[in-house]
């Protein structure tokens, strides 16, 4: 194995892993939010190791040791998850693998992407893998901590992304030779996302992880804080010192070999192919009291979001923002009165989000073959809004209707959030129509890590949801008590007046917008040219 | 009274900044024949056939297809039928499916749509996978949903961009015979390759673009048989010597101004 070759790989992989992504100045962006945040713990564990240090050497610390093999096994444990999310999304396959595979051996290709992690995982760890050593030795008064702290925090993270490596080329293993997870991966991905994230909001992550990281401070892993602590009088037992060392020397070289046959294994197969064929010769159909072009253009819309919904997972992200309003449902056994039109107007916005946010950018390869067809913008666009009112009405309605009841708002205001949930949605597709045509999306991005689609663009977004907001607040003001009561305080008419008047007032806002939208779509549409 | 012409154009050009496409090209197509659209990457080709599907605004010129100037889009969509380079379909739907869709775009009756799509299906030997989804095709079988897709309809005019792309031998011969058939039943192909022994058996007439110019024109055997002196050559000792002679001006204009 030459390692001049995995050295070459391993700078090629990071050359093109860079500019794709600054490439894209959103990724950039994003980068320096997650940087910002990711700042805090790591710069947090340096102050924290200054502290500990000052501890110790002030005998206020009486138990280091225990509290340093959990700093361990912490360690550890987050490079192999970053590191193993990282191989199962993107980095566990070559980018130009027949090219590289028949230029080199597969054990200098995973050499090279192997350090190609390992420098990302640098940048991580870097700062406080230097700072952590640092600021113990210099809080407990001991230069000599420094070196054997360094050393652990060094090859802990190093055990970390081989493990990850391994761990993640394993699961891509299973992956490619199983047909159901093939098949459900996506499914299982989101599923596993949605845990994660009732976990981290629901504040149980920490007493599911807590056994984990208790238990990997007691396996061999912990040893490594009596190698890190070891001379400083603080217990460390010699023998786990000396057992860390042979760990570190014993298990690096097993779990490269490991994941070099790993690579291999899935390098040089054929991963299987979920049998996709339909169950029985497909139909298009109609739909009744709908032109037959109309009805292929929403069905087509449909039958893509079935088969592929990964595509629509942004429509998925707002969600997140009304957790809380379903956490505190589900903890205090009442719905709050805020949810009925707060899920209204998200149904809404998902029903206009999900087909029409990028009328042309979504044809794709198909484009030039839809307008080669007679069809007119009128079908198209209306085909694209049908796609949207037809799935999103009921469901909003039925979602708004029950949470109305269940959190006993009164009868006017549960007509008023009824309304809501009929006519915003079928407003909404117009308006998200007019944005996506304003701001279409050609190429494609990145909507999930390592999925690409193309999703509407931010400017439609941001567009799209501006008006519907503006167009939804009058009604909203009216549909909650809180809310209602001020707005009958300030104007003197008496609550179904002021009912009335919110829902009349968002009808024609966003019966305007949509209008405006719509037509200009449908003109879009009909004098369109490629370039 | 239709024109005899099935595709006219008339100084039809095409720029993009400075950069000129195509350049005041016309063309004179008959009723039912095959016209091989020969060229070099990057001379214009897929910008003419974009502009006379009425998918690219031209610069300047006009040009009619079935007589129904292109500026008639709804009409001229009506009439014709397209094959990008790239086949267009949907990855997540079934071929059937994607037949059915098209065919939904185009208004053709249920039943006849059907019947259409089950022959065409099984005449390019596709029948058995058509339940199966798109992103599962090979790029043979893509080409082949994409050329029934473009002909579903019984176009007047069909544009065919390197239509035996990725084909093996006997799909290759499969589209050629269809080809033969459309101009047999007085269907305009309009087809741009580069597999010239394609060109040479089916096309009534050859043009060679270069450059956005329109370098040469004829019927096959007469643009093979050499002028001064009757031999007979290759088409493919055509297109480079035509293409040749065609940048030897801008080679000699470029020398004369260093």
């Amino acid at each position: 194995m030459s390692v001049g070759h995995a050295v070459l790989v391993a700078r090629m992989e990071l050359t093109h892993r860079v500019r794709k992504t600054t490439d894209r100045p959103t990724q950039i962006v994003a980068l320096a939010v997650a940087a910002l945040f990711g700042a805090i713990p790591l710069l947090g564990s340096i102050a924290v190791a200054f502290v500990v240090g000052q501890g110790i050497a002030s005998g206020t610390i009486t138990d280091p040791i225990s509290t340093a093999r959990l700093a361990a096994a912490v360690v550890p444990l987050f490079v192999t998850l970053v590191v193993t999310l990282r191989v199962v999304q993107t980095s566990g396959s070559l980018t130009i693998a027949d090219g590289l595979l028949t230029t080199v051996s597969h054990r200098e290709a995973v050499g090279g992407i192997l350090l190609s992690e390992l420098a990302i995982v640098a940048v991580l760890v870097g700062v406080p893998s230097v700072g952590v050593p640092v600021a113990f030795a210099v809080g407990s008064g001991q230069p000599a901590a420094f070196p054997l702290v360094f050393v652990a925090l060094v090859v802990l993270s190093v055990l970390g992304t081989l493990l990850g490596f391994v761990v993640g080329l394993g699961l891509r293993n299973l992956v490619a030779r199983s047909e159901f997870l093939a098949r459900y991966k996506t499914a299982i991905g989101i599923l596993l996302f949605l845990l994660y994230f009732v976990g981290i909001s629901s504040q149980q992550a920490g007493s599911a992880i807590f056994p984990v990281v208790d238990a990997l401070g007691s396996s061999p892993l912990g040893w490594f804080a009596d190698l890190a602590l070891f001379g400083q009088g603080v217990g460390a037992d010699p023998l786990s010192a000396l057992g860390a060392v042979v760990v570190g020397v014993v298990a690096l070289p097993v779990l490269g070999w490991l994941a070099s046959w790993l690579a291999a294994l899935l390098w040089y197969t054929s991963p299987v192919q979920p049998e996709e064929e339909e169950r029985e010769p497909s139909q298009m159909g109609s739909l009744a009291g709908v032109s037959r072009p109309m009805a292929r253009i929403a069905r087509k819309s449909w039958i893509r979001a079935r088969r592929g919904p990964i595509r629509l997972v942004y429509v998925v992200y707002p969600l997140f923002l009304l957790f809380p309003f379903v956490q505190g449902a589900v903890v205090s056994g009442e719905v709050p009165t805020a949810l009925p039109p707060l899920l209204a107007f998200y149904g809404a916005w998902a029903a206009g989000a999900a087909f029409s946010l990028n009328p042309i950018g979504d044809e794709g390869p198909v484009l030039p073959v839809t307008l080669t067809t007679p069809v007119a913008g009128s079908t198209f666009v209306g085909g694209l809004c049908l796609a949207g009112v037809a799935i999103g009405v009921p469901i909003t309605l039925v979602l708004a209707v029950v949470t109305g009841v269940l959190s006993g708002l009164g009868t006017l205001a549960l007509a008023s959030v009824a309304l809501t949930a009929v006519v915003l949605p079928v407003a909404a597709t117009g308006i998200a129509v007019g944005a996506g045509v304003l701001f279409p999306r050609m190429e494609s991005v990145e909507v999930f890590r390592g999925v690409e689609t193309t999703a509407p663009s931010l400017f439609a977004f941001a567009l799209y949801s501006l008006v519907l907001s503006i167009s939804g607040v009058p009604v909203s003001l009216v549909s909650t008590p809180l809310t209602r009561g001020i707005v009958v305080d300030a104007t003197n008419y008496g609550e179904s007046v002021v009912v009335a008047g919110g829902l009349v007032a968002t009808v024609v806002l966003a019966g305007l917008a949509a209008t405006v939208g719509y037509v200009f779509a449908v003109r879009s549409f009909d004098d369109y040219y490629l370039g | 009274m239709s024109s005899p012409f099935a595709i006219e154009s008339t100084d039809l050009s095409k720029r993009y900044g400075s950069e000129v496409a195509v350049e005041r090209l016309d063309l004179a197509v008959r009723q039912g024949s095959v016209y091989g659209f020969l060229g070099p990457n990057g001379a214009g080709k897929t910008t003419t056939i974009r502009m006379l599907a009425t998918l690219l605004r031209p610069s300047g010129g006009e040009a009619a297809i079935d007589g129904v100037p292109i500026t008639d889009r709804d009409t001229v969509r009506e009439r014709i039928g397209y094959l990008p380079e790239t086949p267009p379909l949907y990855p997540e739907l079934t071929g059937r499916e994607q037949l059915q869709y098209v065919a939904g775009l185009r208004d053709l009756p249920d039943d006849e749509a059907t019947r259409r799509i089950d022959d065409l299906l099984a005449r390019f030997d596709l029948d058995e996978d058509a339940d199966k989804r798109v992103s599962t095709y090979s790029k043979g079988m893509k080409q082949k949903a994409g050329i029934i897709q473009a002909i579903l309809h019984r176009p007047r005019v069909v544009f065919l961009d390197e239509p035996t792309s990725g084909l093996d031998p006997r799909a290759a011969r499969t589209v050629r015979e269809v080809i033969s058939d459309l101009a047999a039943e007085e269907t305009t192909v309009f087809l741009s390759t580069h597999i010239l022994p394609v060109v040479d058996e089916l096309a009534d007439t050859v043009g060679v673009l270069f450059n956005g110019d329109l370098v040469a024109e004829g019927p096959p055997q007469k643009l093979k048989q050499r002028a001064e002196t009757g031999d007979e050559r290759s088409l493919e000792d055509v297109f480079l010597e035509v293409t040749q002679e065609a940048d030897l001006p801008e080679q000699a204009a470029h020398t004369e101004s260093r």
